[in-house]
Parts: structure tokens; C-alpha cells; sequence
């Protein structure tokens, strides 16, 4: 404080002071103060994040012991027997109808490809369409009418016949024309198997059945030789037996599946009626109040109609499940049924070696791998039913467990609302693993490559080339997957070439691999950047002593330069993995939407991002889905949090 | 040759060093070939959309585009104004023939308006929607007041007597015709109903809704299943009147899901109607009659519920209509007074042709409603794609708003912080704290800031307001200033005025009460309701986004101002302040202006943090049209409304619509603009740093 002393010369005395601060110290924190706003704004969001979450686990535990209460719970037991032999089911139909695709070939497709060529050649030919009509018209009435007026000359009918042929010769150069320009391209579903063989003979079945309205003979012959071919595959001894073990599995199932939603009636009455009593009390102090702001006694009575109009009385729930409990003993026929159907289901199943399609042998194993487990998985159930109880309390460990290890992720549903965040995890992080695979050998290759082996022009060029690549908004990658990349993959996916990948060929145009290949290239940038960087920081004695060692020059980048400069390449790759795990826009338009745990990287997923972009904008604020919500973006934030602080740990080890 | 110890050896080293080099060769330029790839995919689908369209693309705001099948025919006539922006909106050439531009002209009336003078609402709303520049704040109403409006053909009228009492008593002389009685005689039902539980229908439920019965039901209707039968619970015994129509809906014994009577009493009572007819042409009457008739059929403009608009405008404007409209205008408010009243005709330059063969036309919204003008103009079908017609005005202009507002808040803040950072801070533990939470800031997914946006400033944020919301976190008030909302404002919003003397919970729970989302109780609040979806909020969002980056950025290029500017300073005896502005700063700016446009170029780009913070997908004004406050609350009114943006355009466009080919080129089109924007952003950020780099040399 000695500069303060009145005696320094230095001191300006005129200066102001408020609160003892001169106006250097108010420029200083207010400087401060900006800076500050960093902590602030983070600390902030996570108190925001949290305080929103809050609310969710108590309300998701309410809600879980009304699902328990309303017996609903033990319904979706007996259900879950039922879905599985359904998918049983309906895998087998699956199988059976890829492998008659596979066998038949492009002659499968044949009759949709006309009907669509049709659609498109009616379309482009409108006018020519309409004009024929009103000539034909205008002929017809000139006819009738030349039948009692004599005043019409064969001439005027001779000019009409003449006007009538030029339209019709029109219309068919018109079909012509637009047919021509037609091709398997222009199918709206790019995996159709097709054949150029049929294409000819295509598009002149669609002219003559525009022009003459005839069912061609083209279509006819295709018809029957496509019976005749799956009436041949259907007698093929192994798809006998597929269809013997479908009908097998379905054999008991319509009957259970009355049994089921008889129960599921009286299950979802007994929860409405639950909802009804837990909010009439809120409904009550809400009228209570607008009763004693009334003006009128008419407004009044009205109140108190209504509040005495509310459900006071508490649902019994033991007497509403008894229905419930007593189906226990009934359901025992259902599950021997059901295991009877599935053994004499398993025991027809065919061998996979005789099918061609890649598919249906994937689905047969689908089903192998299910019947393995099918009948425990039966018996688990049973024995879950017989120990249900509805007064069990429905524990909030229970109720948090279910949030971050539930599989299942279902809102506005009439029946149940589910918010477990396994799926969308998995999705998040799967599409990320994949796009960081497949990002890695590029960006770091691309690094060295830049960095050690190219030439100065090169460097000039790619340098500012990849920063234009950062620099792409992720709306347009989101959009070019969504538009064009995901027919790309759908189409070049049939390819024998890619048959050996897993997972291919691709049946859905958005998948983790369509989203994926994005995310790469939009993490691309972020992992060059940060490579080149830390193979520039390499001190230039190492590259010399190397090569005085006579290695070559590939052997010093691989051997002595990327050891020595890991870590900040592992620091660049997990940064990269940040960046696309908090993407939002490629994920939710191209990732397709399916709220389940993937499978295979060709599945479609949903993700973190995704499910917040989607669904924020809806929900009411406090509401239970709010309060999910928000768990999600808090379970994103600190995964993002996660892999910033190894990352800069990292970075910060290798920069000392 | 084994005998040679190095050749096979070095061959093959040689082979592996060509194979992996050739192998990073090929990662880079395969990255290379994406982006190009992608690139070519969008400026080969994009150009031709941008070259159809020209300049109008950019001028234009997007809209809904209409596709008409058209017949042949002959004589169309439309301004040519809409005739040539159709032959852009149709890429494909149209069969037109016999084009013909001719002069048509309309007869106008310009005027203006007393203060004083009554008008109906729709009639005022007319006369807005024509003279933009028109907009009356009213602040008074008139009821009852003389009304006029016009019966197109002879109608005949069924009302109930009393009803008709009270015409006769306003207007004697409106009724000419002969006036018919008919006596009807109707049934109330006494109803006894004993307690117990009981099946009970949807329908019946509802109409019970309106009586006096109490009841209680166990369950509530699902939407989905309108035919599902709940139990009810009577409490007690009751006995209840009600009208025959209600008896019959919820006591038919023959119905399921009806409630059974013990007893039923029947109370007939009789009612008269009377019949009349009005021939057709112009009436005036008092409002409380046209209150009556309005429940029978007669068209009008005017609030029959709430009376007439009192004029009150403190300018005098002209306004324009048509002469058919004028003439309406007057017929139908004859307490309006006008002044100035002209005379006038416009020409308007049309165009006539002839279609020569049937057709498909696309036409934008706007023009779709010139050609309805003609009565020839009969498309066989139409079809509407949204946001598929026009441009991207909107969006753009909506983007460099949330832009520059973004920079504002986001540079201001950044280089204070900066500045802090790289001058002040001495090596402890707040720097260390701060440095850490930029770090994580940076790492933060977009959706995260959008999500905190969204709480936070759509919300919560607080806001100055005479009339806070009844849902508002915190209402705090201020100052008790006694000026009322114009009475416009208060119906439009819904506001509901109370006492003054009540307190501020007292007065929530009343505009609750009444359904009302906001009240007025004389008190100036701070009240936290946040700012809803609008320009601010997506604005302040993105600049917390982008505030790591610029922090970043700018303290670099403080960082690289030499120490000996700011020691020279300070030894010619600047304060600490003046050699920060005189000696940094300056120097450090073509640094701090890379890094506003790197943060430019980041801002523009995102859509996740204003999804829901800012942007909305259809809005017809740009943001500085449909504002009617003046002054600040003007400045104010224009933040606090939501935009189109560019990145959620192109969101709306390619996934939430259906996919159409008529989508396709606004999708590719609007695609471009935005790369070539952005890259344009960038380039000069790239062009900035090498010329920095070469320049400045300390």
C-alpha cells in the first residue's frame, strides 16, 4: 500500500475511489469477473443438471410401485413368455422368406419393379393420359349423338377417330420416352435384386399395359414361373421342416394370447384406477382454492360439486388383483403348452447348411441361440410368477438399477413408461467405437503421412484442406447420410464383395454404419490436428539419431517417433471419441431411430444425443420424462467429462 | 543367391518401405476423396437448384409449395409479378401460349380515421392485413353500439320468444315480416338414484358432467378407447332434475353403461319459438341483436360478444382499400368516421395466356392466392409440400441475428476474460480453477448447452414485465406503476386484471382460477418465467458454447504481444489499463478478429444448442416485421421472438417433412448456401492467420 502514501510522487491523488478501489482495481476484477464466468457458467450447469434429475428418481419409484400394485408388472411376465415364442415365430417365417428371395433372384422382384415403373411412367404421361380421355369421350358422344342427329357428317366422326389415334400415338412415344430414362437406379429401395435380363422386357410390359389396359403376358408368365419356383422351394425338404416347426411354435399361442390380455385389461383398469386416486387429491386442493376465489354461489356449488365429485375412496388393490392370483393355477396349461410347442418346434428345426441365403442362415442361428435358453427362460418366468407378490415394496436401489441397467426405453405409453438408459448408451457408444475405428488408421496415417514422409506442396494443400473438413457443419454431413449415403450403403452392401463382413448385406439405410462413417470423418480433423502436434513436438534429435542408426525413414516414424509421441496420440484419439459421442445432429437424423440394445453395426440404434433432441421439446417441465431427461444429459455430461479429464491427464503427462 | 547375404533381404525391406508408404499416402488422400466426394455430391445436386432459381432463392422466404394438376384452357389472367415467379418456381418449361400483358386497374379509396370512431374487430384486422403501417393499440371498447351487416339471400329465422322480446325492444323496425309462434312443449325429468356402484359409458358420463349428480368415478376415460365402460361411485342416495335429453343419454335402461333410476318423475314444461324472415340486404342494429341472430346464421365481421373497437390512434395514416371493401366498411359500421376520403385507380401490369395442354404446375403459397383471384383458375387436384416453395431469406437473416448476438455477448465477455488471463492473474489457485473449468467447458456436448439453455434461459431467466406469467418461478415485485395494458394486449394474451390491493400470490392463484397464463395487478415484476424460444436465449446459449474457444484464441493472441510493448509502456508511466489499451490490444486485434471469425464459423454451424433455445421451423415475418411497440420495448419485443435459422432449416427440410421430390431442391439448395457461407467464414479465418502470420514480426 505504499504507492497510496500521499508522499509518493507517483500517486495520483485526483483518482476516485469507490469502496477503496481505485479504478485500476475495478478494471482488474471486472476483468476478473469474465474470466470467472467460466467457472460459473460450468458450475451452473451441472447444478442445473442435477437439480432437474433430482426429481426423477422419487417420481420413477411412485410410478414402479403402481406398476407393481395395478399387477401390471406380473402381466408383462406372463408376456414376456408370449414374445418369446412369437419371435420364434416370426423368425422362422423370416428365414423361410429370405431364402425363397435368395433362391428366386432378380425374378422376385420382377413384378414389383413394373408396378413401380408403372406408377412412374402414369405419372410423367398425365396430360397425355387426360387427352386421351376426352378425345375417347368426345368421340363416344359424337357417336351417340350421330345415332339421332343426322346433322353430324361422317366427316366430324372420321376427324375425331383421327384426333383419338394421334392421342393415343402421343401418349405411347409420351410412356416411351419416360420408360426409357427408367432404370434400376431409380427404384426407391436399393437392395431389390435386380437383372438386366428382365428390364427389356419391363418396360414393354408397362407400355402395353398403359396403352391396351391388359394384364401383359410378361407379368402373367412372370407370375407363374415365380409360383412354380416357390411352390418348388416349398416342397424343398428342409423349408418343410422350417414351416413344420413355425406352425409348431404358433400352435399355442392364440390361445394364451386371450388368456393374456384378459388379464392385461383388469391390470390396466386396476393402475388407471390407482392414477385416478393419486391425483384426486391434488385436483381437490385446486378446486378447494377456486371455490373460495369464486364470486358467484352458482361458481360455488359448482366447485363443490366437483370436488365432491373426486375419488376419495383408496383402491384396494389386493381385492383388485385377486383375478390375478387366481390365474396362476390356469396359466400352468398355458406353460406346458408352451413348452411342448417350442421342444416339438426345436426338434423340426432344419440344419443351416442347405440354405443360400446369408440371412436366413443368420436367423437360423438367431433361433438356435434362443432355444438354447428358451426353456429355462420359460421356467424362470413361471417361477417369478408363482413368487409375485403386488405389496412387495418396489425399493429405490431397485428403481435406480432400472434407470442405468434398464434395457427398456418406452414413453407415452398407454401402458407403461419405461426409462432405462442401457440402449441408448449403447448406441451412443457403439456408433462412436465404430466411427473411431474406422477415423483412426486414416487421421493418424494422414498424420504421419503429413508430418514426416510428404513433400512441402503436399503440407500447403492438406493442411488447410482438413480444416475445411472441420469446418463442415455437422447439419450437412447429417444431411448427406440421410439423403444420400444411406442408399449408397443399402445398394453396394448387396454386393458379393462385402458378403464376408458381419452384419452385411445392409437391409436398413439408417444404421450405426451410415452414422458412423460421419462421425469419422467429422472426427477426422480433430485426431490429425492433435497427431501432427505431438509428432511435431518430437524433439528432431531422435529422428537423427535413428537414422544415424541406419534405419530407414519408415522405421524411424514407426519404430522411435510414434512410440515416443503415444500418448499425446492416445490423448488426440480419446478427444476425438469426446467430439463424437456429444454429436447430436448426425446421430439423430441417421442413426434410424430403434430404442434397442444393437446387435450387429448394421442395426439401426438410438443414442444420448439423440433421445434429448428429440424428445425435450416435447415434455412438460417437472414431468417425470423431464426429470429423465435431464438424468440422460447428465449421464452424457459426465461422460464427456470423463474422457476430456483422461485425456488432458494424458496430454499433460507427455507435454512434461 | 543365397550366397549374398543382403540382396534378397534389402529387396524386400525395399518392397515394404514402398508398401507402406504408399499405405499413409492413401489414408490421406482417402480422407481427401471423402470430403471431396461430398462436396461434389452437394455442388452437383445444389448448383442447377441455385441456377433455376437465381437471386430469388436468397430473396425469397421460404414456403409452402403447392402442386396443381391444371387442365387446358384459355384466358388466364394474373399479375405478372405472380405469372413470372411462377415460371421460376417451375423448373420444367410449361405448355403456355398467346402470352398477353395488358394494364388492369382497380378502383381505391384512401381515407383516414377518426379518433373516436367504432369499428368491428375482423373489419380493423382487415384493414391491417392491407396497410401494414395500420396497427391501433385500442384501449376501449363499446357495447352495445349500432352495427350494420349485409344478408346475402332471403333467409328465414327460428329463435325462441324471449329472444325475440329482446330484438323487438332494440329494434323495433327490423323484423317487417310476418312473425309466426309455435308452442313446443318439453320434458324435465326428476330423477332418484340410489348409492351404489355402477357400469357407466363414456357418453353417459359426459353429459352428466353438467348436472348437479355427484359422482365418482374409479377410472377416467382413456382417449384411445372411447367405448370403454368405468365404474362409478354414487355416494349417497340423490334425487336430481334434469332435462330430457340428458335423461335419455344417461338413464336408458336399454343401453350399456347407463345408470338405473328407482324413480323417474316427469315435469313438462313449454317453450315458444317463433319464426320470421329477413329479406336480403343492409341492416343496422343495436349489438345486443346481433348477439342473438349471431348464434343464427347471419355473417358478419363484427365482436358480437364483446362490442365494437374505439379508434385511438395518435397518427394520422392514410389507408387504402379496394372499393368493394370500402364499401362494406361503411355499410357495416355506421358510427365510423373518415376524413380525407380520395378517390383513386391503380394500374396493375397483368398477364393473360392460354395453358395448351394439361399440366403440373408449382406454385408458392403467395402466388397460389394471386391466381385463386381468377375465377378460371380451377386445378383439377392440389397437393402441398411444406417449406418446399421460395428461398432461404428467413433462415439466413435469422442465423446472422443469432450470430451477432452470440458475438456480442461471446467477444465482450471472451477478451475481458482473456485479458484477465494473460495480464492480471498471477499463478494460483483461482487461474487454476478457472483454466480447469475451460477446459471442461470445451468438452461439453452442444446438446448439453442446449439442454442448459433451455432450463435456464427459456425457463427461468428473469424478465421486466407489467404482466408476469401465473407460471413463473418467482414473481418479485418492484414499483407500483397504476398504467393498464392497452386492452388489445390484454385480450390477445389472455391477461387477467386484478385489485391492486391483492397480494402478488393472491392475484396468481385468481388469473389461475380463471384459466388466465398471465395477470395485471398494477406492480412492475422481475419475474424468473424466462425469455421463451427466441433470438436471446439461442443467443446467450451459443455464446456460453463458444466462450472456451474464444477465451482460448484471444489469450493466444495476447500471449504473442511482446513483453517489451507492455514494459516500454509502463516505463513511459501508463497505468496498468493504459498500457493494456494502448500497447496490447491494439496489436493483439488481428488475432482477436481470427478468432471472432473461427467462433463465427462454429456459431453458425450449430443446431443442437438452439433446437430449442431459439429456432422454430415455420414463421412468416422476418424479425424486424409484425413489431408494434416502439422505443426500447421495441429493441426488447425483437429479441424476445423466436427465428428461423439456417442449420434447423435444413433440419426441418430433410428430416421432419415427408420426402418428396419437390423437397429435394430446397433441401439441396439451402445445403449449399450454408456450406458456401460457412466456407466463406472460414477461408477468410485460414486467409486472416497466414496473413497475421507473415505481417506481424516482432
Amino acid at each position: 500500500m505504499k504507492d497510496r502514501n500521499p508522499s509518493n510522487p507517483f500517486y495520483n491523488s485526483k483518482s476516485w475511489k469507490i469502496f477503496g478501489l481505485t479504478k485500476q482495481d475495478l478494471i482488474k476484477y471486472f476483468f476478473g469477473g469474465n474470466a470467472a464466468l467460466a467457472v460459473l457458467i460450468i458450475s451452473g450447469i451441472i447444478m442445473f443438471l442435477v437439480f432437474n434429475a433430482t426429481s426423477f428418481f422419487p417420481q420413477y419409484q411412485k410410478k414402479l410401485t403402481l406398476y407393481r400394485l395395478s399387477g401390471q408388472e406380473m402381466t408383462d411376465l406372463y408376456s414376456a413368455q408370449y414374445n418369446k415364442v412369437v419371435e420364434l415365430e416370426s423368425l422362422c417365417t423370416q428365414a423361410v422368406a429370405y431364402e425363397k428371395q435368395t433362391r428366386i433372384g432378380a425374378l422376385y422382384r420382377v413384378t414389383d419393379i413394373y408396378s413401380e415403373f408403372k406408377s412412374k411412367a402414369l405419372k410423367s404421361a398425365v396430360a397425355e393420359r387426360k387427352e386421351l380421355a376426352r378425345s375417347q369421350n368426345s368421340l363416344n358422344n359424337l357417336k351417340s349423338k350421330a345415332e339421332t342427329d343426322t346433322s353430324i357428317t361422317p366427316q366430324q366422326i372420321a376427324q375425331a377417330e383421327a384426333h383419338l389415334a394421334k392421342t393415343q400415338k402421343e401418349l405411347k412415344h409420351k410412356v416411351n420416352q419416360s420408360l426409357n430414362d427408367l432404370d434400376y437406379g431409380h427404384l426407391k429401395n436399393k437392395a431389390w435384386e435386380t437383372s438386366d435380363f428382365y428390364l427389356k422386357d419391363i418396360r414393354l410390359a408397362v407400355l402395353e399395359n398403359i396403352t391396351t389396359k391388359n394384364q401383359p403376358q410378361f407379368i402373367k408368365n412372370i407370375t407363374a414361373e415365380y409360383d412354380q419356383k416357390a411352390a418348388k422351394i416349398d416342397a424343398l425338404h428342409f423349408i418343410k421342416e422350417l414351416n413344420k416347426a413355425k406352425t409348431a411354435f404358433s400352435q399355442p399361442l392364440p390361445a394364451y394370447n386371450t388368456f393374456i390380455n384378459e388379464l392385461r385389461t383388469i391390470a390396466s383398469t386396476n393402475k388407471a384406477q390407482g392414477e385416478k386416486f393419486n391425483r384426486s387429491a391434488d385436483t381437490i386442493i385446486a378446486n378447494t382454492k377456486a371455490k373460495e376465489l369464486a364470486h358467484t354461489e352458482e361458481e360455488r356449488n359448482k366447485q363443490d360439486i366437483q370436488i365432491q365429485r373426486q375419488l376419495t375412496v383408496a383402491p384396494n388393490y389386493a381385492k383388485l388383483c385377486e383375478p390375478l392370483y387366481y390365474s396362476i393355477a390356469d396359466q400352468k396349461i398355458h406353460h406346458e403348452a408352451l413348452k411342448t410347442a417350442v421342444t416339438n418346434g426345436i426338434s423340426n428345426i432344419p440344419d443351416t447348411s442347405e440354405f443360400k441365403s446369408n440371412i436366413s442362415r443368420g436367423l437360423l442361428e438367431d433361433i438356435a441361440k434362443i432355444n438354447s435358453e428358451i426353456l429355462p427362460f420359460l421356467n424362470e418366468k413361471r417361477t417369478q410368477i408363482e413368487n409375485w407378490k403386488h405389496h412387495k415394496e418396489y425399493s429405490m436401489s431397485k428403481t435406480i438399477a432400472g434407470f442405468f441397467f434398464g434395457t427398456e426405453w418406452v414413453t407415452n405409453s398407454s401402458w407403461q413408461d419405461f426409462y432405462g438408459v442401457v440402449p441408448l448408451i449403447t448406441g451412443s457408444v457403439f456408433v462412436a467405437i465404430v466411427a473411431i475405428c474406422i477415423a483412426v488408421p486414416f487421421s493418424v496415417g494422414g498424420a504421419i503421412y503429413v508430418n514426416r514422409l510428404s513433400s512441402k506442396a503436399e503440407q500447403t494443400f492438406i493442411k488447410p484442406f482438413i480444416e475445411f473438413i472441420q469446418a463442415i457443419p455437422s447439419i450437412v454431413l447429417a444431411f448427406f447420410g440421410y439423403i444420400v449415403l444411406g442408399a449408397l450403403i443399402q445398394k453396394y452392401s448387396q454386393s458379393w464383395m462385402f458378403s464376408w463382413l458381419p452384419g452385411f448385406p445392409v437391409e436398413d439405410q439408417y444404421t450405426i454404419l451410415n452414422a458412423g462413417l460421419l462421425l469419422a470423418l467429422m472426427a477426422v480433423p480433430t485426431i490429425f490436428t492433435l497427431c501432427e502436434d505431438a509428432l511435431n513436438n518430437v524433439p528432431k534429435s531422435y529422428k537423427e539419431a535413428s537414422l544415424a542408426l541406419g534405419a530407414t525413414n519408415l522405421q524411424t516414424v514407426t519404430k522411435v517417433i510414434l512410440p515416443s509421441c503415444a500418448s499425446g496420440v492416445i490423448a488426440a484419439i480419446l478427444l476425438g471419441f469426446g467430439r463424437i459421442v456429444g454429436e447430436t445432429m448426425v446421430v439423430l437424423l441417421v442413426l434410424g431411430g430403434r430404442i434397442a440394445i444393437p446387435g450387429s453395426w448394421t442395426d439401426p440404434a438410438h443414442s444420448m444425443t439423440g433421445i434429448l433432441a428429440q424428445e425435450i421439446g416435447e415434455v412438460n417441465e417437472g414431468s417425470l420424462h423431464w426429470g429423465a431427461l435431464f438424468m440422460v444429459g447428465l449421464v452424457l455430461f459426465s461422460i464427456a467429462l470423463g474422457i476430456n479429464y483422461i485425456s488432458q491427464k494424458i496430454l499433460l503427462k507427455y507435454t512434461r | 543367391m543365397s550366397d549374398n547375404p543382403f540382396k534378397s533381404k534389402k529387396s524386400n525391406l525395399r518392397t515394404k518401405e514402398k508398401f507402406a508408404y504408399g499405405g499413409y499416402a492413401f489414408a490421406t488422400y482417402f480422407i481427401i476423396i471423402c470430403a471431396t466426394f461430398i462436396f461434389g455430391t452437394i455442388l452437383w445436386n445444389g448448383v442447377p437448384v441455385l441456377m433455376d432459381k437465381g437471386l430469388s432463392f436468397l430473396s425469397h422466404k421460404p414456403q409452402t409449395l403447392s402442386v396443381l394438376e391444371l387442365e387446358k384452357g384459355t384466358g388466364y389472367e394474373v399479375p405478372t409479378e405472380h405469372f413470372d415467379n411462377m415460371l421460376i418456381s417451375n423448373p420444367n418449361e410449361l405448355p403456355l401460349e398467346n402470352l398477353e400483358e395488358f394494364q388492369k386497374s382497380f378502383q381505391l379509396v384512401s381515407f383516414q380515421i377518426k379518433n373516436g370512431s367504432l369499428i368491428g374487430d375482423d373489419y380493423l384486422k382487415d384493414i391491417e392485413k392491407d396497410n401494414k403501417q395500420y396497427y391501433v393499440r385500442f384501449t376501449e371498447r363499446k357495447f352495445p353500439t349500432l352495427v350494420g351487416f349485409t344478408v346475402h339471400r332471403d333467409k328465414k329465422i327460428r329463435i325462441s320468444k324471449p329472444e325475440l322480446e329482446i330484438i323487438q325492444k332494440h329494434d323495433p323496425q327490423l323484423i317487417t315480416s310476418e312473425i309466426t309462434e309455435k308452442i313446443v312443449t318439453l320434458q324435465n325429468k326428476k330423477v332418484t338414484i340410489k348409492a351404489g356402484e355402477y357400469p357407466l359409458s363414456k357418453d353417459a358420463h359426459d353429459s352428466l358432467q353438467k348436472t348437479e349428480l355427484i359422482f365418482q368415478m374409479k377410472q377416467s376415460y382413456p382417449d384411445d378407447e372411447p367405448n370403454k365402460i368405468n365404474i362409478t361411485i354414487i355416494p349417497k342416495d340423490q334425487t336430481i332434475t334434469l332435462p330430457s335429453s340428458i335423461f335419455y343419454a344417461a338413464f336408458d335402461e336399454d343401453e350399456k353403461g347407463t345408470l338405473p333410476a328407482t324413480k323417474v318423475e316427469s315435469i313438462p314444461y313449454e317453450k315458444i319459438f317463433t319464426d320470421f324472415s329477413l329479406t336480403k340486404g343492409n341492416y343496422q342494429t343495436s349489438s345486443e341483436t346481433l348477439k342473438i341472430l349471431n348464434q343464427y346464421g347471419i355473417k358478419h365481421l363484427h365482436n358480437a360478444e364483446k362490442g365494437a373497437v374505439v379508434i385511438n390512434n395518435k397518427d394520422e395514416i392514410n389507408i387504402t382499400l379496394h372499393q368493394e371493401k370500402y364499401d362494406q366498411l361503411v355499410a357495416h359500421n355506421p358510427q365510423l368516421k373518415l376524413s380525407h376520403i380520395e378517390q383513386s385507380q391503380q394500374q396493375i401490369q397483368y398477364t393473360r395466356f392460354d395453358i395448351a395442354k394439361d399440366v403440373e404446375v408449382q406454385l408458392n403459397f403467395s402466388d397460389l392466392l394471386a391466381f385463386k383471384q381468377d375465377s378460371k383458375f380451377k386445378p383439377t387436384s392440389e397437393k402441398t409440400h411444406s417449406y418446399s416453395g421460395g428461398g432461404v431469406l428467413g433462415p439466413i437473416i435469422g442465423t446472422a441475428c443469432l450470430v451477432i448476438i452470440c458475438m456480442a455477448i461471446a467477444l465482450f465477455t471472451g477478451i475481458a476474460a482473456a485479458t484477465y488471463l494473460n495480464e492480471y492473474a498471477k499463478k494460483g489457485g483461482l487461474t487454476k480453477i478457472i483454466r480447469l473449468a475451460m477446459l471442461n467447458l470445451a468438452g461439453v456436448p452442444s446438446i448439453v448447452f442446449g439442454l442448459f439453455g433451455f432450463g435456464l434461459f427459456v425457463m427461468l431467466a428473469p424478465v421486466f414485465s407489467q404482466t408476469p406469467n401465473t407460471g413463473s418461478k418467482l414473481n418479485i415485485p418492484i414499483v407500483f406503476i397504476d398504467s393498464k395494458p392497452d386492452l388489445r394486449i390484454i385480450e390477445a394474451e389472455g391477461i387477467h386484471i386484478v385489485d391492486s390491493k391483492l397480494s402478488t400470490s393472491e392475484s396468481e392463484e385468481l388469473a389461475n382460477a380463471a384459466g388466465a397464463k398471465k395477470f395485471h395487478n398494477g406492480w412492475y415484476y422481475i419475474s424468473f418465467q424466462g425469455w421463451g424460444v427466441c433470438m436471446l436465449a439461442g443467443g446467450f446459449t451459443l455464446a456460453i458454447m463458444v466462450l472456451p474457444v474464444i477465451i482460448t484464441s484471444c489469450e493466444e493472441s495476447l500471449k504473442a504481444v511482446p513483453m517489451s510493448f507492455r514494459e516500454a509502456a509502463m516505463a513511459l508511466g501508463a497505468t496498468k489499463w493504459q498500457s493494456i489499451r494502448t500497447a496490447v490490444l491494439p496489436y493483439a486485434f488481428p488475432g482477436i478478429l481470427t478468432a471472432s471469425v473461427l467462433g463465427i464459423t462454429r456459431v453458425a454451424g450449430e443446431t443442437a444448442p438452439i433446437m430449442f433455445t431459439a429456432a422454430v421451423a415455420e414463421k412468416s415475418d422476418l424479425p424486424w416485421q409484425g413489431i408494434h411497440t416502439s422505443g426500447f420495448s421495441a429493441f426488447v419485443d425483437f429479441l424476445q421472438q423466436s427465428v428461423q435459422a439456417l442449420p434447423y432449416h435444413i433440419y426441418t427440410v430433410a428430416g421432419r417433412i415427408p420426402q418428396s421430390e419437390y423437397t429435394q431442391p430446397m433441401q439441396y439448395g439451402s445445403v449449399l448456401i450454408f456450406m458456401i457461407i460457412v466456407f466463406m467464414l472460414s477461408a477468410v479465418s485460414i486467409y486472416l492467420r497466414i496473413k497475421i502470420r507473415n505481417k506481424i514480426k516482432w
